[in-house]
């Protein structure tokens, strides 16, 4: 009986000994992790989702290296990136919204592919030694969508030249006439989100939030301003107030063809030229107040994690960063690039992708520095936890706090992640 | 084998079952219990003493999470609003399946097995997709509840950006998915009641509604006490069920105690600080319990 349990023993010890070799074999990136398909985390729509999927498919076809796309809804891929740092079960990459603290350390140098691709530096996060943790995936810029099948039935204008361009005064007065003539059930619908609600804020003058010479976040009188004028478009008629209090879907609304107009981004380009097939919908100029702004940054960032297999997901990155493959990328997923000297062959709404261009290349220099000093936070490690900018102006529109106490509160959340 | 070696081994066989046996069984229960129960739980009071946030070693900051507790507005507005939805849930979760249960084992039912069936459907559906149908439902843009009242020329309700709306919206969605396990506890005691004693009642010229009154409620007191008790532990704990029907919104108006300690500790990582919400909570959930002993107790010495 004894010498039954010690032979038992010893195959267990000797099966949990090879369980680690196997694994720290891997590490050097050796044949053995081959067999394990390399998991890529991102979020998307199916439009975007589906580009990495080709090309996963391609890569797999010419290198026989199986990646595997996860497809994590966007609300819940910050937590179960955290999550899988905290267990230890990261992926091989992944397509992140931003550097997380808790995992920045685990992230392996992208700099010879961002050199070797002429990705936008401005855009990869990278501290002062110049590791670089991140490189942009793609550019995305803030949007207007209208509804063009019911703002001609309501024989209402909108700006098609820069001359042009509408005031959000101007604009709401068209979208209510649309509404008043065509029965559409709301004028305007917006993404809830703060990158969104930011690029409305510049538009209304707002310097977002920036440290003051002590060093705490603050911001100027404009933001509550674009605030209150807000909370006036969320009134359930122009605007839907589950969106924004609750959890109703902005971009259901749209294509259900009963708003007038979406207040997105360009990475909506693709699924709507798929999807939406019972009205004719337009990229329009981003109204103004005075300012004529669009948030344009990296809409997300492709990390590679330390660990068995970095260096075939290195590998497979830099593949998919070379200048023909990437093309091809941004052609299946509709995205505009991050990179220098990429030609895109945009089958569809070629109008839509050069308004947008015109729209960053018009953006105030603001955008850009509030976008740096994000990216230069986020590489020294100090982050905000959750979205105070988002939460509050729910909590604003909801009656919860007035404007002045959720621009108080987004100051403090910011100062003490921040300072 | 011989008798005197048999009664000579009798003690030690009758050691083995009196006492090795009994401990070999529940040393499975303890063992399960240490590892699923103790050592998280000795770990979630550790990390309310820290500053812990989910990586490296945690710092031991002393009551520090438990003072900023006890002076936070948000912990208050989700404690007071899970009061709130206890006190309305914890009636509804008793009334509506005891009714229901009722109607079932009543001699005048007909087709109980499948009304059974469908009742006890919503219990094999996991809390979160109970949910996700519920928000389908009470969509205010796209919502089935909505396009029948605008058919029926009725004004259409914000069932989710109005706050009571949306906890009204949370009761019934969580009686719904909740009933069909009471309904069953109520269906198994209703059962167990005698029929002689209705009988008796019946003779007596008491009506059905006083045999209810005088008959059925009291037998069902040991059963009553129990649905109450795991219905407010139930109710104190919602949460998969809110974080898809409405995220807790509209804004934070409906965010409940889990869901709280959820937000705080994994959106923003702070462990250490949910880990002491945890452990109010668990203690309101105890003093609950003890005082609902109690008076189950009192109950039955007077009884």
């Amino acid at each position: 009986m004894k010498k039954l349990l010690a032979a038992g023993l010893g195959l267990a010890l000797a099966l949990t000994a090879a369980g680690c070799g196997s694994g720290s074999g891997a590490s050097s990136g050796g044949s053995a992790a081959s067999t394990k398909p390399l998991q890529f985390y991102q979020s998307g729509d199916a439009n975007q989702g589906n580009g990495y999927a080709k090309m996963a498919a391609k890569y797999k076809e010419q290198t026989g290296i199986t990646v595997e796309i996860v497809e994590i809804p966007n609300a819940d891929l910050k937590t179960k990136i955290k999550n899988a740092a905290q267990a230890n079960d990261l992926p091989a990459l992944a397509r992140v919204g931003g550097i997380d603290p808790i995992w920045k350390d685990a992230t392996v140098d992208l700099k010879d592919i961002a050199t070797a691709s002429k990705v936008k530096m401005d855009l990869a996060a990278k501290d002062e030694k110049g590791k670089v943790y991140s490189i942009p995936s793609d550019v995305t810029a803030v949007g207007m969508f209208i509804n063009k099948t019911l703002f001609e039935k309501a024989g209402v204008k909108y700006p098609t030249s820069e001359a042009e361009i509408w005031t959000w005064d101007e604009f709401v007065a068209a979208a209510k006439q649309v509404q008043a003539k065509t029965g559409a059930k709301y004028g305007l619908v917006m993404d809830k989100s703060s990158h969104r609600l930011n690029s409305f804020l510049y538009e209304f003058g707002s310097t977002q939030w920036q440290p003051d010479s002590s060093g705490n976040w603050t911001t100027n009188a404009q933001t509550k301003t674009a605030l209150e004028y807000f909370k006036t478009l969320n009134d359930d008629k122009f605007m839907p107030k589950a969106v924004w209090l609750a959890k109703d879907d902005p971009n259901a609304l749209f294509k259900s063809g009963q708003v007038a107009a979406y207040y997105s981004g360009s990475w909506q380009i693709a699924d709507f030229a798929v999807n939406i097939k019972d009205f004719q919908w337009a990229s329009v100029y981003l109204p103004k107040q005075p300012v004529r702004a669009t948030n344009f940054g990296n809409a997300a960032s492709m990390v590679v994690f330390e660990g068995p297999q970095a260096q075939q997901a290195k590998d497979f990155l830099s593949w998919l960063y070379k200048a023909d493959n990437y093309a091809l990328l941004c052609q299946y997923s509709g995205m505009l690039p991050a990179a220098d000297g990429i030609t895109v062959t945009y089958a569809n709404n070629k109008e839509a992708f050069d308004l947008y261009n015109a729209e960053i290349k018009a953006a105030p220099p603001i955008v850009a520095q509030i976008k740096g000093l994000g990216l230069k936070n986020e590489v020294l490690g100090k982050a905000v936890d959750g979205d105070p900018v988002r939460d509050e102006t729910v909590k604003f529109l909801n009656g919860e706090v007035t404007s002045d106490q959720a621009i108080t509160n987004i100051n403090n959340a910011l100062t003490k992640g921040l300072k | 084998m011989s008798t005197t070696v048999a009664s000579r081994r009798k003690p030690t066989a009758q050691l083995v079952r009196e006492h090795l046996t009994p401990l070999v069984f529940t040393i499975t229960t303890m063992v399960l219990f240490a590892i699923f129960f103790v050592w998280p739980g000795s770990l979630g009071l550790f990390y309310s003493f820290t500053s812990y946030r989910g990586v490296g070693t945690p710092k031991v900051v002393g009551l520090e999470n438990y003072v900023t507790l006890f002076g936070d507005a948000d912990f208050y507005k989700a404690l007071l609003r899970t009061f709130l939805y206890t006190v309305l849930a914890v009636p509804i979760h008793y009334v509506v399946p005891l009714f229901i249960a009722v109607l079932l084992v009543s001699k005048h039912m007909r087709g109980a097995t499948a009304a059974r069936v469908v009742f006890f459907f919503p219990w094999l559906i996991s809390p979160i997709v109970v949910g996700i149908i519920w928000r389908w439902m009470f969509g205010e843009s796209f919502g089935f509840v909505n396009y029948v009242l605008q058919l029926l020329q009725l004004p259409t309700a914000r069932w989710q950006s109005d706050g009571n709306l949306a906890l009204f919206v949370m009761l019934l969605a969580g009686t719904w998915g909740g009933t069909a396990f009471t309904m069953l506890l109520f269906i198994a005691a209703l059962k167990n009641i005698p029929r002689s004693y209705y009988e008796a009642a019946s003779i007596d010229g008491a009506s059905e509604w006083r045999q209810f009154w005088s008959i059925t409620l009291p037998l069902l007191r040991p059963t009553s006490f129990l649905v109450v008790l795991l219905g407010t532990i139930g109710a104190m704990k919602e949460f998969a069920l809110i974080q898809t029907l409405n995220d807790g919104g509209p804004g934070t108006e409906n965010v409940l105690m889990v869901q709280y300690i959820y937000k705080t500790g994994f959106e923003y990582a702070r462990i250490g600080y949910a880990s002491a919400a945890s452990m109010v909570l668990m203690l309101i959930l105890m003093v609950i319990a003890i005082i609902q002993m109690r008076i189950d107790n009192r109950g039955s010495d007077q009884g």
